[in-house]
């Protein structure tokens, strides 16, 4: 498996611009997924692409949960996310039905599940498998992380 | 931030690949839901099992015993849901023992066959 930046190095080659979707599976810190997919986004911003959406789904919606607390001297991968969606105004879904299995609510979602609060961070719109299924038809390329 | 181009040609086929076994992660089921969502979107989609993947087609498994839903059941009702294609890793199955005579769904193809469905253009990926 090439390294995020040789991946986008490869398609910075390329003629034209092209807008990337990306399916993010894995959870941060157990996994390497879902920190390979903020350095793939990042990588793919700098070369002159777009990122149409990212899609959050199975594990992957706990990188929306603003109760991770990383280790003071680790870096926080929901954190980061939130940084990347806001600098760059990124559309980014979490799926709603994986989501609320897992305990990542927002706060109306909260209050229909008769739960204390909503946790999921600000810029992430909790939505359904349409958004994939959209993503998956308009963006030029899918890539999964999971 | 670039957008995409607006003169598309025909409208992107889905192609949905299963890698993992039926249980142990939540992956098998979610990924058929996106099947699913596919499906009812109207989307051209098609699912290929391989590797691990061909567990999840797998006709004798009884998944009551761990309080998880038939993730064999599920797969053969998918030309229910209007999925075009559902593909089988021969390969896969060999290396396991275990032939067309052993699963309930799916179409078995050679590796070739999997090189150019993988490979084709116009079509998005999405890997489970």
């Amino acid at each position: 498996m090439p390294t995020p930046t040789a991946l986008a190095e490869l398609f910075k080659k390329t003629a034209d611009p092209m807008n990337f979707a990306l399916l993010i599976l894995g959870p941060p810190y157990s996994t390497q997924a879902a920190a390979s997919a903020l350095r793939f986004a990042r990588a793919t911003l700098a070369s002159g692409h777009g990122i149409y959406r990212l899609f959050f789904y199975h594990d992957g919606v706990h990188n929306a949960s603003s109760l991770v607390s990383a280790a003071q001297d680790e870096i926080s991968l929901p954190q980061q996310w939130q940084a990347l969606i806001e600098q760059h105004k990124i559309d980014s879904v979490v799926c709603i039905a994986a989501a609320t299995r897992r305990g990542v609510l927002n706060e109306q979602e909260a209050k229909r599940q008769g739960k204390t609060g909503g946790n999921l961070i600000d810029g992430h719109e909790l939505s359904g498998l349409g958004q994939l299924v959209d993503a998956a038809t308009n963006a030029d390329r899918v890539i999964t992380f999971g | 931030m670039a957008k995409p181009s607006t003169d598309k040609p025909a409208q992107k086929e889905i192609l949905l690949v299963f890698r993992h076994a039926p249980y142990g992660s939540a992956l098998a089921r979610e990924g058929l839901e996106a099947v699913l969502a596919c499906g009812a979107m109207g989307a051209k989609t098609s699912v290929l099992y391989i590797n691990e993947g061909v567990w999840q087609l797998l006709e004798a498994q009884n998944s009551a015993a761990i309080d998880c839903k038939n993730q064999a059941a599920m797969a053969s009702a998918l030309p229910l849901y209007d999925i075009d294609d559902i593909w089988v890793d021969e390969d896969s199955l060999r290396q396991r023992n275990l032939s067309g005579a052993d699963i309930n769904a799916g179409k078995i193809i050679s590796r070739s066959r999997v090189q150019t469905l993988l490979a084709s253009s116009n079509k998005s990926i999405l890997s489970f």
